[in-house]
């Protein structure tokens, strides 16, 4: 899941992608509208969050410009962050076109519950759990059970069963993952991909059956929805 | 048992006219006498003075005119008197002559009987008339305190947005009137201007609120969070309290300003900038800049000397902040047709001309962070240094704006020179019809 913070409050946008990075999203961060908009037309993000006052282009002329867009196949989930809480403003931002309204200061677990949410949406599931045959993913608790054993997984690898579990029995490529599970701070020619894609495969190993991440050659890497 | 049986305020209608919501006229009424409503009002008491004043007038006149008569028939009696008390005489046609007298004496005292009954029958009437027309007249002229009174009673606080706009000639009541209603609009536009205030206030406050919020909730979170983390965060919740108590500073500048005005003594600008120049020395030197100042001498306004060197001292810390190391800052001032003006300019990055407006509106700040220098002049901008300017110049009938240079920023105020002869605060200094044109003296 990978993630935009744009604030011009460098102090909060920092704060943010922090603790978004250690729940395990991918997470970029740009400082004023104009930056927004560029990297939002470069990378496909799954979820923006956007301050609405910032320097050279406000976040709502950021929201309307991205929602024109049709360079991304999907468009990105977008969540305003802002101190303005009028009625009249939060009806604005979301004819904008923000799918979700928050006002500062917020509770970061109310945040990261917000992304979760709105990211659940993709996945048209509800609740906190998501389930692929054995596997159950809790992704408000970070927790990984496998045939009902807990699993220890790093917050990358928690990212990438996450992606994966979004969209069971779809072949995923490596260069979506790079761009879903992975920021802009990754190398795109290092193997980081395929070894977390194995140490992940090894984690799932049960103690008998088939592994559950099969690679497809040539195309990338498939979760098996085996009970 | 019913509502109406059990309230014996119902079952009374005395009691009941006495009994009024809180705070209603008619308790207060109450509460001053026990006169009726209407012999209290002015009203009634106008037409009694009336009808009393012209009563006595007519009294005076009637019983003048009374007096004259019968004083002039009782010397004809007299007169008569005196004649008859002559040699006696008696003959045939002087006893007819004195019947003859006799009668007339006796029509002149029934005309005079008649008179003083007809005056006395008069004298009422008129009093009774004229209480009718007094009645009539003072309420037609009182109307418009009625309808005055009504437009005060139901403003309320939060809406002050009700206006009297009486009509008709432009008399006293009218502009009674008028005044309520200046009054209204401009404390409506205090008002106003408050309330915008709390709210983009309050909205200010906010981002350092999240920005500490966020950190800590983030840190706190962690359980692997090392020193280095707490540390960051430490300085990060630092740096948001110092941007707070800058906001918090700066509105109680803007709060003392606005209570200060509105006593005004003569101010000179010289020496006032003169002053403040040696006091941004020491911080300009850090940075390498130069301040240069070329300032006529004796430049009076009249005005409150701390909210000037308020405004002044903003825009010299903004020409601190935003000059770039090794250049010069220049201030000019001098006088032109009734104008004192005042220019500050920097070779910083400027103002782009669309934005020329809106940089003195308040929390709206341009260009912080880019050639900002937040350690200098108190740290990063409150966002209400340009604005506290503009209201201060505004309430010294000035103005202020960002006139057109080659580079950097030029702020220029102008503000009605002070003249000797003038020495009352309210004298208000008519717009001249041509401006001093700075920019051909600033550059």
């Amino acid at each position: 899941m990978r993630v935009l913070v744009v604030d011009d409050e460098v102090d909060l946008a920092e704060a943010i992608v922090r603790g978004l990075r250690r729940e395990g999203y991918a997470v970029d961060i740009a400082h004023d509208g104009e930056e927004a908009l560029e990297k939002a037309r470069i990378t496909p993000y799954d979820l923006i969050c956007l301050d609405i006052t910032m320097p050279k282009m406000d976040g709502r002329a950021v929201c309307r410009a991205i929602r024109a867009d049709d360079i991304h196949p999907e468009q990105p989930r977008i969540l305003m962050l802002t101190a303005r809480d009028e009625v009249q403003d939060r009806v604005a931002g979301l004819d904008d076109g923000a799918d979700d309204y928050l006002v500062k200061p917020f509770a970061f677990p109310e945040l990261t519950a917000r992304v979760r949410t709105l990211m659940r949406r993709d996945a048209a599931s509800s609740g906190s759990m998501v389930h692929v045959g054995a596997i159950a993913l809790d992704t408000a608790a970070h927790s990984v059970t496998h045939y009902g054993k807990p699993i220890s997984l790093t917050s990358k690898e928690f990212a990438l069963l996450r992606y994966f579990m979004a969209q069971p029995g779809s072949v995923i490529s490596q260069e979506e993952l790079l761009e879903h599970v992975w920021d802009e701070n990754a190398d795109p020619f290092t193997n980081t991909v395929r070894v977390t894609v194995g140490t992940l495969r090894r984690k799932l190993t049960p103690d008998e059956g088939e592994v559950p991440i099969e690679t497809v050659i040539g195309a990338g890497y498939r979760l098996l929805d085996i009970e | 048992m019913t509502a109406v049986e059990g309230t014996p305020i119902q079952r009374d209608p005395i009691e009941a006219s006495k009994v009024a919501p809180p705070g209603s006229p008619r308790q207060h009424e109450n509460r001053q006498s026990r006169l009726p409503a209407v012999l209290q009002s002015v009203r009634f008491r106008l037409t009694l003075l009336y009808s009393l004043m012209l009563f006595g007038v007519s009294s005076i006149a009637v019983g003048g005119i009374y007096w004259a008569l019968s004083n002039s028939l009782e010397n004809k009696i007299a007169d008569e008197m005196a004649a008859n008390a002559g040699p006696i005489a008696f003959d045939i046609a002087q006893d007819e002559y004195e019947v003859q007298e006799r009668f007339e004496l006796l029509l002149d005292q029934r005309t005079l009987e008649t008179l003083r009954r007809f005056s006395v029958v008069g004298l009422g009437s008129i009093f009774f008339v004229s209480f009718g027309v007094g009645w009539f007249t003072a309420g037609r002229v009182l109307m418009p305190i009625g309808r005055i009174t009504r437009v005060a009673r139901d403003i309320q606080a939060t809406d002050l947005s009700r206006r009297i706009g009486l009509l008709g000639p432009n008399d006293d009541l009218k502009q009674l009137a008028d005044t309520f209603d200046a009054m209204l609009d401009r404390l409506q536009r205090a008002f106003d201007n408050q309330q915008r205030l709390i709210h983009d206030t309050s909205h200010e406050l906010r981002n350092p609120l999240a920005v500490m919020r966020t950190n800590l909730d983030v840190t706190l979170s962690d359980p692997d969070a090392d020193v280095e983390q707490y540390r960051h965060t430490t300085e990060v919740v630092r740096r948001s309290s110092e941007r707070m108590s800058k906001l918090v500073d700066d509105l109680l500048a803007y709060a003392r300003h606005e209570a200060a005005t509105r006593v005004e003594a003569p101010v000179d600008i010289s020496e006032l900038v003169t002053m403040l120049v040696d006091e941004f020395k020491g911080a300009a030197e850090q940075e390498r800049l130069q301040l240069v100042v070329d300032i006529e001498s004796d430049l009076q306004v009249m005005g409150h000397a701390r909210s000037l060197e308020q405004a002044v001292a903003n825009l010299l810390a903004n020409a601190v902040r935003f000059a770039p190391v090794g250049t010069p800052i220049s201030v000019h001032g001098g006088a032109d047709s009734n104008w004192v003006w005042l220019t500050v300019s920097d070779e910083g990055p400027g103002i782009p001309v669309d934005e020329r407006e809106r940089v003195f509106q308040r929390y709206v700040r341009i260009g912080e962070g880019e050639a900002g220098r937040p350690h200098l002049a108190g740290g990063e901008g409150s966002g209400l240094g340009l604005a506290i300017v503009r209201e201060i110049v505004q309430a010294h009938r000035g103005e202020v704006s960002v006139v057109e240079t080659p580079r950097g920023a030029t702020f220029a105020l102008w503000i009605p020179q002070h003249q000797e002869f003038e020495t009352t605060g309210e004298f208000r200094l008519p717009w001249p019809k041509r401006r001093p044109n700075l920019i051909s003296k600033a550059s």
